[in-house]
């Protein structure tokens, strides 16, 4: 596996006082850690052709976006998007509720839904300035 | 029914010999759960819009967006306290009650200041004897607003690259890292839109007061006094 290195700054809360006290610092995401494991599970699923395991990974707006895009349920629709292929997790960054996972492939985003974390974007490339370029997203 | 009596008394006397505090305390606890009411349906209403899931108020109040929010407004707060307890040592306004009196600018003597010898049986331990304690106590009010304000600008600056990478992970771009947060406009221009408005209001203060009066204030001439009494409160 390649090196997974975690960098992450805590929310943090102030509570109200007569002398300024940060205090209740907590983290709204679940563990980071877990993001790397759902980018890794979806590119997983499409390799293997899973479109429904796919799709259950997805945000509901990506899910939307792909099935009107296609006009095919998501679970095929997910399979022609261009996911790339699995690989090495190199760098996940969280903040808040949302995450970015870098894989050897391509860069994927991901939101805190509930209790875990689910795919926002994938297959994305940068580009200079703008916004990453994905192949799945919410649009 | 005396001890009772007694009692309510002491009550009465410490709300009225504590009104000041107790004002403020009260209406900043208030006005920063409307801050927190206001902020987590803002934000949620961002989420939505973005197709994301809303927040509980409890992970609002929580978050780096609501920190950033609240540090940014006190750190501008201790900094124009701090600017003018200690510019008020030296600097003067003609006429205005903020100023002292044109001729006493500076540190002042020992005696004005009531210090070492000059102490009396009521000042502070501190202020009594000559030493680093002195040198300490002497700029104690300076020091403590000038660690608030670098303390709350820190926080300030964690919890605002957190938030500012929150949203620009929502957006599908890049993180940056906190030394990089600190050369991006956004931090700055959180810090100086507050810090505007501050020295406004102490320079609006500071002039306002020398022809306009309000009766009864420490923070106004007597409402007779002339114009350029300086350093007059009433």
């Amino acid at each position: 596996m390649g090196t997974v290195q975690r960098r992450r700054l805590p929310a943090c809360a102030f509570t109200a006082g007569a002398v300024l006290a940060v205090a209740g610092c907590a983290s709204l995401s679940p563990d980071p850690s877990a993001a790397a494991s759902v980018a890794t599970q979806l590119h997983q699923a499409v390799a293997d052709g899973d479109g429904e395991a796919a799709c259950a990974l997805l945000a509901p707006a990506v899910i939307e976006e792909l099935e009107d895009e296609s006009a095919a349920d998501c679970a095929v629709a997910v399979l022609e998007a261009e996911v790339p292929a699995p690989s090495d997790v190199l760098e996940t960054h969280a903040y808040g509720r949302q995450a970015q996972v870098t894989t050897g492939r391509d860069v994927v985003f991901l939101t805190v839904s509930g209790a875990r974390w689910v795919v926002t974007a994938a297959g994305c490339t940068p580009r200079p300035e703008r916004p990453y370029d994905c192949t799945v997203s919410g649009g | 029914m005396s001890a009772t009596t007694g009692g309510r008394g002491r009550v009465r006397t410490a709300l009225r010999e504590n009104g000041l505090t107790l004002f403020f305390g009260g209406i900043f606890l208030a006005a920063l759960t409307g801050q927190a009411a206001t902020g987590v349906a803002f934000y949620n209403g961002e989420q939505l819009g973005a197709g994301l899931e809303p927040v509980t108020f409890w992970r609002y109040v929580t978050s780096s967006s609501f920190a950033v929010d609240v540090a940014e407004n006190w750190q501008s707060e201790y900094l124009q306290f701090l600017l003018y307890i200690v510019a008020t040592v030296w600097l003067l306004q003609r006429g205005s009650p903020e100023s002292k009196e044109l001729d006493k600018p500076g540190r002042e003597s020992d005696e004005t200041q009531l210090v070492a010898e000059h102490s009396n049986d009521d000042s502070p331990a501190w202020a009594r004897v000559r030493g680093w304690r002195l040198s300490v106590y002497s700029h104690s009010l300076s020091l403590v607003m000038g660690l608030l304000f670098a303390l709350s600008w820190l926080v300030q600056s964690i919890a605002g690259v957190s938030a500012f990478n929150e949203v620009q992970l929502r957006d599908l771009q890049d993180p940056v890292t906190w030394s990089e947060y600190l050369t991006l406009p956004e931090f700055w221009n959180r810090t100086l839109q507050n810090w505007q408005s501050e020295f406004l209001a102490v320079a609006s203060m500071v002039v306002l007061a020398i022809y306009l009066r309000e009766r009864g204030s420490p923070e106004s001439k007597p409402v007779g006094a002339a114009h350029d009494d300086t350093g007059m409160t009433g």
